[in-house]
This record gives structure tokens, sequence and C-alpha cells, in this order.
């Protein structure tokens, strides 16, 4: 049987592969790529789901890290079928989209190479193998960044100064974990943190967690996202945002429940039942979640709001997961699978309408409804899903987040989350107003097609799979209650069959919900088609405008005018005035400022003071070698 | 209970939930008018109204979305009131309020609005969607005393399920929440004046500056639907309150006397404020009633 650790090798070969053969054959790219896909797919499937199973490569390597080893429980399925599925439709996007581009051979090398890394990530079994495909991730979705960025310098480094910051951060705390276990194996490693002092299993965890909540993009750690969601290669944005973004829902998992153990970190310092580390960690993804909200939703380019948004819905999973609770942890992977589907949908049906229109921003976009049906509904479908409206997965995700909250007593932090919450439907209006609904800001976009039909093969499985999550919100419950069971935890949820999902404080029938709404739509729809005359069809500028008559060149379109009441709020107003980057420019400033004055002191060109150092260096070898 | 009974009282449903609720509507104007010197027009006016609406031959349509969108509200909204039970007991007139929650309840209440404000969309009104933003930055303000206050409710009685919090209110007066949980209460207030569309908090559909806000295009058969929708949900917010604060009701009397006293301080307010601009509500949504609810929440953890 082909076990994880080849499954993993299948994508990255696949890339490489495709950009050597691409040169001479150019449709091998997408060839290879499907194949790949295809490949990845049945394994992961074929896979047993919460079956603990281990592999490990016999080669030894230098300094005897021991050996790299793969392996796959409940967990590690999970998300592998995320990822596998992610890429599916990815891979179908890019097939349309970037087909025409000049980076054409790069994109199919590097996305495939990101896809086996994320692979890598779920499956490796030790820190080791853990580090060199995140890694292998940063690097390779960096060049997908930067591919076709408006300012590919600014956006590329603070992207990879934060993910290498927060890697080197990782990087260390091996290094000490590694001093104290004598092995990178993950069970190793567990027993070592257990015995490990309480200081330094803090400073562990926190420099576990920096890596982390930089790629989950939690504040103050989220200043690369927006460029980077926004900037990065259309087709591939959606599983950058939906799924890389998941790989630190996946790290923070994996470390704080299995290996250190919330019940670790508890005993050395606890609030409220819950450990002080994770306590502090929710109300930063909470926080998170209000400023990125507010910020969406007074953006005017299409992806950059999204970009906000997908900060801010990582941010109650940050909050439901880091409570270290069974039901937390539920509603965390729960939220994590909606918040792939919703994203992936959202960002390749943007990417094809910025592909068909050319346009990226709500101020020049509008009535796109008539021409892109399908497109309006997979975004209707998306934005029901981000608001957390039932009948749709999302609510059924934001449900169980409240439920954990519920159950776990932070009343305040719920609170916080309502904020988000709410004001989460206004930028979901914008998005969907602001692209189909109105009036075109500009008459071309009359003549515009829909979107390619390769993105239909991932638009309709996606919202299909937000309707199914809403009807029957049971159906993903074993198979998060074997994962959290993978992570040491009891069963969440009180729920036994597929259509109800009942946890904590209460419960609901999901399919009672979505068939009442079927139900009285129809009923309402024939009573409307039946029984009254057929309506009189209006031409877009027959409308009321204050006793004026407005002609094709009024601005009509409201696309971007959404928001500006927030400004006007005086504490949404004052938050979105201060930017954190002020902060960091600062910072840097600062850094820089001492820098210069200590370059000016010990390299200031005088070769005495060059020799005197190497004397000194000299003499601090001999003392040293001397004892 | 035979299936038919069953089925008949599920129809039934919404029709009390209309007639209740224009009958209200109609009241209100009687009232304000009272307040104001004058007459007003007769109680059964705005039932008249809107079966002049449905009885209207033409009604201009801006697409598909236009079409569908007043559908959906209704839709949405009936859905919403079948999940909030209108007679506690549990025999009668209780929908499927055990099927879900309060959380649902809160959740399907928005999906109402969504369906109006994607039809307000597609009419192409700058003054309806910006309508529909001011309604929904509102909410941003509204929600928060709301929610606090359930969060309240549901940490006290343990439960999240609307028929429970009804069961543990019986036996008498004092065992209402309103008076167990009196801060709560207060707080849920102003947000109940505020979805209630009372006058401090009526920017979304405010006629001097915005038209009539959301409405504005929407005639006819459209209007009527809508009309009859805002009397629905009027009356589903009333018997939610009702249901949670003041022990639900055992027969539409009670429902009836109780949902009045309510209705009556939503027209007392409403009557004699003057409307906030959008940001100004927020403001004071966030300010005392949140702070209001954000006392009860400390005294229901302490305790």
């Amino acid at each position: 049987m082909i076990g994880p650790n080849n499954v993993i090798l299948i994508p990255i070969l696949a890339g490489i592969l495709a950009y050597f053969l691409g040169k001479v054959v150019k449709p091998a790219r997408e060839g290879l790529t499907l194949g790949s896909v295809i490949a990845v797919c049945y394994l992961v499937f074929r896979m047993p789901f919460d079956k603990v199973i281990s592999y490990s490569y016999s080669f030894k390597l230098p300094y005897a890290f021991g050996s790299l080893s793969f392996g796959t429980n409940a967990l590690t399925s999970f998300f592998a079928i995320l990822i596998a599925l992610s890429y599916l439709f990815i891979a179908f996007t890019a097939f349309a989209l970037v087909k025409d581009k000049d980076y054409h051979d790069t994109f199919y090398l590097f996305f495939n190479i990101v896809a086996g890394s994320l692979l890598g990530i779920v499956y490796s079994r030790d820190l080791m193998s853990f580090f060199i495909f995140w890694e292998m991730m940063t690097w390779s979705s960096y060049f997908l960044v930067i591919m076709n960025a408006k300012n590919p310098r600014k956006t590329g480094l603070t992207y990879i100064v934060f993910n290498v910051a927060g890697a080197y951060a990782m990087l260390t705390a091996m290094f000490f974990v590694y001093a104290a276990a004598g092995s990178m194996q993950f069970d190793k490693v567990a027993t070592a943190i257990a015995l490990m002092p309480n200081t330094k299993v803090l400073f562990v965890s926190i420099l576990f967690a920096i890596g982390f909540l930089v790629k989950m993009a939690t504040m103050p750690l989220h200043v690369w996202a927006p460029d980077a969601y926004t900037e990065s290669e259309d087709s591939f944005t959606g599983f950058f945002s939906g799924t890389l973004s998941k790989m630190g829902v996946y790290g923070f998992l994996l470390f704080f429940a299995t290996i250190v153990g919330f019940a670790n970190l508890k005993g050395i310092s606890s609030i409220k039942d819950t450990p002080t580390v994770g306590y502090v960690i929710a109300w930063l993804g909470v926080i998170t979640s209000i400023f990125a909200t507010f910020r969406a939703i007074v953006q005017d380019e299409v992806k950059r709001l999204l970009a906000y948004s997908s900060i801010a819905q990582v941010g109650y999973i940050v909050t439901a997961m880091s409570l270290g609770t069974a039901l937390g942890i539920a509603g965390g992977l729960y939220h994590a699978v909606m918040h792939t589907i919703m994203k992936l949908l959202l960002f390749i049906t943007v990417a094809g309408v910025i592909y068909r229109t050319g346009k990226d921003r709500f101020s020049e976009l509008g009535a796109l409804i008539t021409r892109m049906p399908l497109s309006f509904l997979a975004v209707l479908f998306g934005i029901i899903g981000l608001a957390g409206m039932p009948p749709f997965g999302g609510f059924a995700s934001k449900w169980v987040i409240y439920m954990s909250l519920l159950k776990s007593h932070n009343y305040f932090l719920l609170v916080a989350m309502i904020v988000s919450s709410t004001a989460a439907f206004l930028y979901c209006y914008k998005l969907i107003y602001g692209i189909f609904l109105g009036h075109p800001s500009s008459p071309d976009l009359m003549e515009v097609k829909e979107v390619p039909a390769f993105l239909w093969v991932a638009q309709v499985p996606l919202m299909l799979a937000l309707m199914v999550f809403g009807m029957l919100p049971g159906l993903l419950v074993p198979y998060i209650s074997k994962a959290v069971a993978a992570l040491g935890f009891n069963a969440a949820f009180n729920s036994t069959n597929m259509y109800t999902l009942s946890a904590a404080l209460g419960g609901f029938n999901g399919f009672t919900v979505i068939n009442v709404l079927g139900v009285i739509f129809v009923v309402v729809l024939i009573w409307y088609t039946l029984f009254f005359p057929k309506s009189k069809k209006l031409h877009r500028l027959d409308i009321y405008y204050a006793a004026e008559t407005p002609t094709e060149e009024t601005p009509l379109h409201y696309g971007y005018g959404i928001g500006a009441e927030l400004h006007r709020i005086p504490w949404v107003g004052a938050s979105l005035r201060r930017h954190i980057t002020t902060f960091y420019e600062k910072f840097a400033e600062q850094v820089n400022g001492i820098a210069s004055v200590l370059k000016d002191i010990l390299f200031n060109g005088d070769g005495q003071i060059y020799m005197l150092y190497a004397v000194l260096t000299l003499v601090a070898i001999i003392m040293f070698l001397g004892r | 209970m035979s299936t038919g009974m069953r089925i008949l009282d599920l129809i039934a449903y919404p029709f009390v939930a209309f007639i209740v609720g224009m009958l209200y509507m109609g009241i209100a104007r009687n009232i304000i008018g009272r307040i104001h010197r004058r007459w007003g027009p007769p109680v059964l006016q705005n039932l008249i109204d809107v079966f002049k609406l449905y009885r209207k031959r033409e009604a201009g349509s801006h697409g598909v979305m236009f079409h569908l969108g007043p559908m959906i509200m209704v839709t949405g909204v009936v859905t919403c009131l079948y999940f909030v039970p209108i007679l506690s007991g549990g025999k009668w007139l209780h929908g499927f309020s055990f099927e879900g929650d309060l959380i649902l309840v809160t959740y399907l209440m928005v999906l109402g609005a969504l369906g109006m404000a994607l039809g307000v969309g597609q009419g192409g009104v700058p003054f309806g969607v910006m309508g529909v933003t001011r309604g929904l930055t509102r909410l941003i303000g509204l929600e928060i005393p709301y929610f606090i206050a359930i969060i309240v409710l549901m940490a006290h009685y343990n439960t999240a399920s609307i028929n429970k919090i009804m069961e543990l209110q019986a036996g008498g007066i004092s065992n209402w929440a309103m008076f167990k949980l009196p801060l709560a209460f207060i707080a849920s207030l102003f947000s109940f004046w505020g979805m209630m569309g009372a006058s401090p908090f009526d920017i979304p559909g405010a006629p001097q500056e915005v038209a009539s806000g959301p409405a504005t295009e929407f005639g006819g058969k459209y209007l009527a639907l809508m009309m009859s929708t805002r009397g629905i949900f009027g009356f589903l917010k009333l018997t939610l309150w009702v249901d949670l604060f003041m022990g639900g009701a055992a027969n539409l009397l009670i429902l009836i006397a109780k949902t009045f006293v309510m209705f009556i301080s939503v027209l007392f307010v409403t009557s004699v404020y003057s409307r906030f601009k959008v940001e100004q509500a927020v403001d004071f949504m966030w300010k005392y009633p949140t702070l209001i609810g954000l006392i009860a929440l400390v005294i229901e953890m302490v305790r």
C-alpha cells in the first residue's frame, strides 16, 4: 500500500516534472497536475480515516536527528481530506485562469509543491519533517504571492519576513525541545515536555504559538496577510486563504493538544479553568476578528475585503480552539472546514469575475447578476455561509463555537465575537451588492460572459457542500469527534443522527429548518406566479430618484459607499484611522537608527579598529581553547 | 394531537401572527394619533391597505432578484416565526420550536432582511441601498445588548431552548425573567425598541432623508408582501420577548395582553423621541444598554 510519505511526493514530483516537461509540451503542465490531483485525492480518501499508522524513512540524517517519520491518524486525515479537495478545486480554477499568463510554467511548479508541502505538514510525525515542509510551504507560496503582485517588493518582503520570523521562533523552540528530549519524534518530545520546568514549557509554547499565529494571521502578526492575499495570483488565493491558513490551525492543535497538552499548560497557570496562554490567545483571536471585520467593510478592492474577512473568520477558529475544551476544538475544526469551503468558493468566483471583467474594485463593478447568474448564486451561498446564517453550513459551525464559549462560561469572549459576527453582515452585503447588484459602473460590464466552465467544476460542488452541511449539520460530527478523540478529548456532541446538531445548552435540526424554508418559499412562489398578473419589466433607469431623471452617466452604483457610516461611529472610526503597520514602521525606523549608530561606532572604516577586532577575536579563541 | 390537527395548527401559525400583527399596527397609528391630538385612522386601516395592495393589477419589476427579494423576506420571517413558540405548554401553536434554539431564531431573524436587501440591491435605487446599509450598520449596535441579554438568560437557565426558558419561568409573576434578571431585560428592551423600528432608532426607513429607505422601489404586490411581513415580524419579536422575559403565554388572550404591554412601551418611546443618525444610534447602543447588559452579565457570572 502507498503510505502517506509517498502521497507527499506525488505533487512535488509532479510539479518539478511539469516544469521541465512543460518546456517541451505545454499541456503537460495541466496534465501532470490533473494526474497528481487525482492520485492524491484517491490515496487520501482510501487511507483509513481514524486508524493510527506510522511510517518512517530508514535513512539517517546527520547529527542523529533520527529518521524522518510520517504517519496518519484521525486529525491528520481530517486535514488531509481538506487539502486534497482544495487542491482539486484550485487546480481546475488554474486550468482556466492561468493558461495565458506568462508565469504559466512557474505557477504549476510552485502550486504543486505547495500542495505537497501541506500534505507533508499534516503527515509528518516528527518536528524535523514538520519544519522542513513548513518552510517549503512558506517559500513556494512566496513565489505565488509575488508572481502577479502589483507591488511585489513590499508584499513579498512583508510576507516572507513575518513568516520566516514565525518559522524561526518555531525553530528556536524546536532546539530547546530537542535538547531536552534528544529526539524530534512527537511522542518523545511530548514526554520530554511533560518533565520540563514550567518556565521553559511556557517559553517553548509561546515560541511555537508565534509560528502558528503568524500563519493564521492573528493580530498583531497579521500585517502580511491583507497584501499577500490580495496580490497573490487570483486562482491561488482561495488555496492560500482557505487552506494554507488552516495549517496554522493544524499546527496549533497538534502542538497545544497533543505535544504540550492543555492540561499541562493549565497546571502551570490558568484563568477561569483555561490555560493562561490559551486565554490570552483566545482574546487575541477575537480582537483580530473585530478589527479585521471593520476593516473589511471599508475596503474597495474585492480581494482585500475577502482577505480581511478571512483574517476575521480564522480569528473565530483561534478563539474557539485555544480554550482547550472538547467542544471548542470541535467548533474550531467545524469552522475550519466551513471556512475552507466558503473561501474557496468566494475566491474562485471572484477570480473568475476579475478574469472576465479585468476589474477588481467595487467602484468599477456592478450589475453582473444578469451576465453571471451562476457566479451570483455562488457568491450568495458564500455570503450566507460567511454571515453564519441558516440554512447553510456556516451557521452550524458558528453555532458550535458559540455553544463552546457558553459552555465554558467565557461570556465576554462571546459578546466580543458577536460584535464581529454582526458587523460581518455589512461586508457580506457589500460583496454581493458591489459586484452583482445595483448598476454597472461602466457599459462594457454588460457584455461580459459567465466565468469559464472549468470554474463550475469547483463552484457547483462547493455550493452543494455548503448546502448539504447546512441541511445535515450532523454529517460531519462523527469525523470531528474522531479527530477530537485523536487529540485526547472526550465526545463533544450529544447528537446521534445527521439531521441534528446538539451540544451543551441546546441543539437544532438543520433538516427541519431547510425544509420549512423550502416549503414556505415554494408556496409563496406558486402563489405569486399563479395568482398575480405578470410584473412589468422596468428599465434600470426607471427608478425613483428624488424627482430627477437619472441618465446613463449618472453614477448610481453605491458600491464602495457601503461602510462609509462606519468612519463616523466614534470608536470604530478611531480604530480604522490607526494601522498597526505604523507601529512596525516606527519600530523599523528605530532599529535602523540604532543599527546606523552601531555601524558608525563599530565599522567606521578605520583599519586600526578592524585590526583590534581581529586581535581581540584571536585572544578570545586562545582563552577559550586554553581552558 | 392528530396529524390533521397538527397540520391545521401549523397553517394557522402565520395567519395568527399576520392578523394580530396588522391589528397592532392599526392600533399603533390610532394611539400615536391620540398622542398628537388627532383621531387617527380606523384600527383596521393597515389590513385594508394590505388587501388593497394585494388586489393591485400592476407592479414594476427590475429583475429576478427584485422579484424574489420580497418572497425570500417573507420566507425568512415566517420560517423564523415557526421556531418561536406562540403559546407555551407545547400542545398548540408551538410550531417547530422544539427543533431549534434561541441562537437559531436570532440568526433566522436576519434572513428576511437579507432577502429584502438583495431585492433592493437589484432595484437600483441608491436610496434603498443606503437604507439597507444604514439598517445593517444599526444592527451592529442593536445586536450587542440583545445578545448580552440572551447570553445572561441562557447562562441563568442553563439552556438555549426557548421552550425550556419559558417552562422555567412558570409559577407566578415573580418568576418572570424580567423581574429575576431586571438589568438584562432593560438592556434587551433598548434592542427591542430598535428592532421594532421605534423612533430614535428608525434611520433605515427614514422618509425625509432617503425616500422610504429599502421599500422605495417596491409597489403593488411586492409592497403588499413587505407590509404583511412587517406585521408578522412585529408579532414575532413581541412574542419572542414575551416568551423570553414574561414567561410565555398559555393561551392567545394572555399572549395578547402581554404583548400589548410590550407594544405600548414601543409606542411611547417612538412618539416621544426624535431620530438618531445611524452612528449616534450605534454609539448609544454601545454605551448605556451595553453597560447595563454587561453589569447583568457580571452579576450572573458572580452568582
